[in-house]
């Protein structure tokens, strides 16, 4: 009995380490996946490098208030401040580069001031912001409110005044960079971009695998028996996993249109705009496939590194969670990842106040790395039996 | 029309063929025999243009068969040795995929899709999931495959694997169907029995070598002792028998003496002249005659199965 169950036991252990890579890779994964986020936890949790948040102060009011705040925004070790003109900081938050640009309206001290010592109208900061993005905002606006106190208390009373506990002396008023009527959706479309293409490269995974499995099953062989050369082949399982991948996306986003009612931005240049990013992030999907089903000899190899692949491009390309979250280095290394173009491109055409030369931008990209895929899966396809 | 030269592949270490040469004449039906490993594979995959040989050369009607040739792998129909087909799909829209790989298209496609489903019998279930058919039927849709763009060279590799004896005999009367018209085929198989039937010229391949080439019965005379003979005798005798003329070997189990003989014509006449002097009388006569298996045994010291 105890025989049997061993070498039932056995049997299922000899064959996990009888594919050594395969076995390689079922160790790696989990570690890196571990590693990363571990790395993430403990650059957010170290309480002597506090994370910074990026905003763009454009200081109108040019006012000792104002560089009295500067100084203490800065000493708050909770932002990183730059200073900015409206239309830079404007078109930066539109673009996702920063999460908030604050404005301080010309009069904005004096107002305070007399808000503060005589309950005149508060003035107003303007806050432009990545709707996108509402915990970096969220946090601005504590602090803000803090530092602002703080440094109007000085302004009216000296360091040595109380705070009164009156009406506040300035009020913040927010300003979506998000395309008109898109702020309350924008969360809902970036996530449908993130998930909608995980989910396409998940399913380019599965493309690659009934491919490795047409191998094991004779198929290429009988394939190469015919007049038809292998970049044939592969041109029409790129072209077929392309409108299979096209069609996944358009459900996906269709679902998004119909039932939480984001819709792109409507002009023509966003709809083919969107049409374009559309076709070739099916075409990176597409390509992928046959990038993976190129590289791995077994579909176990190829399946584990190719899920290892996917799940690093998730978070690096801001798929799982804004890209902000991360340290600099890996925001400037998502541009490595052809998520991030495809996301950052959907986001454009939905509600980041992308133009059409936005689109073609991310659609130049997502074909670069399409045509990368394609030519080592060309060049790296083991089209031939590998044993007699 | 096929010539095969010196033809040599490894993979790694492993050495695959090391020397095959032989040739097939137009209409002919050849066996290539061997038992598995013997490299039977290998050699047709390069026939086929699937992979390159290491060394030799494979020539198709004077041209010359290679990976990056089209040309010769028009005039091949290859049956993969597993069933190369997509089993989500019907047989008819496989034939349709399959067909199209050699220019087949519009109303000559479908004549051939329903000659070839006609020929193997598979007409009534072509619109069905091959998945939902039988390992017999995968099998001889297997070969309509190969068959659509009227191939002049047919390539069959080991074509009857775990097939029942109804879709093995379907699958037989198909080949004969394509040597009646003059279709030239290579067939190759561990299965002796299935050479017998189908194939006049046959080698013979161990350790990656052909080690015979010959027409079927002058590779069956290649085996010294040839001929058993079964003779039924009347009664059991009481006495021992005396040693009959011209017989290489006799034994006596009950009634029944066998005989083995060199050669049928010349020995047993004399041989059964002899037992007949002797006052026997016999009330059956059976021969054998020395099989592939025998000629393998013989040339290689062990059996094709082993």
């Amino acid at each position: 009995m105890l025989n049997l169950l061993w070498e039932l036991v056995r049997k299922d252990l000899r064959i996990f380490v009888a594919d050594r890579k395969s076995v390689m890779i079922s160790f790696v994964t989990p570690v890196v996946l571990a590693c990363f986020i571990g790395y993430l936890y403990q650059s957010t949790g170290k309480p002597s490098e506090p994370k910074r948040v990026s905003v763009l102060l454009v200081d109108q009011d040019k006012s000792e208030f104002t560089k009295d705040l500067i100084e203490r925004l800065d000493k708050s070790g909770a932002f990183d401040v730059k200073s900015s003109s409206e239309a830079a900081a404007k078109r930066k938050v539109s673009h996702g580069d920063v999460a908030l640009a604050i404005v301080i309206p010309s009069g904005f001290s004096d107002k305070a001031i007399q808000a503060m010592s005589q309950h005149s109208d508060p003035p107003s900061y303007r806050f432009l912001v990545d709707p996108s993005k509402a915990i970096e905002v969220g946090m601005a606006k504590g602090s803000i409110m803090r530092v602002t106190m703080q440094a109007l208390t000085k302004q009216v009373y000296g360091n040595m005044a109380p705070i009164e506990d009156s009406q506040m002396p300035f009020k913040i008023s927010e300003e979506s960079q998000a395309a008109p009527n898109s702020a309350d959706t924008s969360p809902c479309a970036h996530a449908f971009a993130g998930m909608g293409m995980q989910g396409l490269l998940f399913w380019a995974i599965e493309s690659a695998m009934t491919l490795l499995r047409e191998k094991k099953l004779g198929l290429w062989k009988r394939l190469r028996s015919s007049p038809v050369s292998p970049t044939m082949f592969l041109l029409g399982k790129g072209i077929s996993s392309m409108i299979r991948a096209f069609v996944i996306l358009c459900v996906v986003f269709g679902m998004g249109f119909l039932v939480f009612h984001f819709q792109i931005m409507p002009t023509v240049g966003n709809y083919v705009g969107f049409g374009l990013i559309a076709l070739s992030a099916s075409l990176m999907a597409a390509t992928f496939g046959l990038f993976v089903a190129a590289l791995g000899r077994t579909e176990e190899q190829s399946r584990g590194l190719s899920i290892l692949a996917v799940l690093g491009m998730c978070m690096l390309g801001g798929a799982w969670f804004p890209l902000s979250f991360l340290p600099q280095f890996m925001q400037t290394l998502s541009k490595a990842v052809p998520i991030s173009w495809a996301v950052d491109g959907f986001d454009g055409m939905i509600w980041r106040n992308g133009g059409f030369g936005d689109a073609l931008t991310a659609c130049a990209v997502l074909v670069g790395f399409s045509l990368l895929f394609g030519l080592v899966a060309l060049k790296r396809i083991r089209w031939e039996p590998e044993a007699a | 029309m096929l010539e095969v030269v010196g033809i040599r592949k490894s993979f790694g270490d492993t050495v695959a063929v090391k020397d095959a040469s032989f040739s097939v004449s137009d209409g002919a039906c050849y066996g290539l025999l061997g038992p598995n490993g013997a490299g039977k594979t290998t050699v047709i995959s390069i026939i086929t243009g699937t992979m390159n040989a290491d060394g030799g050369r494979v020539m198709l009607d004077g041209e010359l068969v290679s990976k990056d040739n089209p040309g010769p792998k028009r005039k091949i129909g290859y049956v993969p040795q597993d069933i190369a087909l997509f089993g989500e799909i019907s047989a008819h829209d496989n034939l349709r995929f399959f067909g199209s790989l050699y220019g087949l298209y519009g109303q000559h496609l479908l004549n051939r899709i329903e000659y070839s489903l006609e020929l193997t019998g598979l007409t009534d279930r072509a619109s069905e999931p091959v998945s939902h058919y039988s390992g017999g039927m995968k099998r001889r849709l297997n070969i309509a495959a190969a068959l659509l763009h009227e191939p002049e060279l047919v390539i069959l590799d080991e074509p009857t694997v775990g097939v029942d004896p109804q879709s093995r005999n379907a699958i037989f009367d198909a080949l004969e169907n394509l040597t009646s018209r003059g279709k030239t085929i290579l067939y190759t198989t561990h299965y002796m029995e299935e050479v017998e039937r189908l194939c006049q010229r046959v080698a013979i391949m161990d350790h990656g070598s052909v080690i015979a080439e010959e027409t079927l019965t002058g590779m069956k005379q290649l085996v010294p002792r040839q001929n058993e003979v079964f003779v039924e005798l009347d009664r059991s005798l009481t006495v021992p028998l005396g040693v009959l003329p011209g017989i290489v070997s006799q034994s006596l189990d009950g009634t029944t003496l066998t005989l083995e003989v060199i050669d049928l014509n010349r020995d047993l006449p004399r041989a059964l002249l002899a037992l007949s002097d002797m006052g026997l009388t016999y009330v059956s006569v059976r021969t054998q005659e020395s099989s592939l298996e025998q000629v393998f045994l013989h040339l290689t010291g062990r059996l094709l199965r082993d």
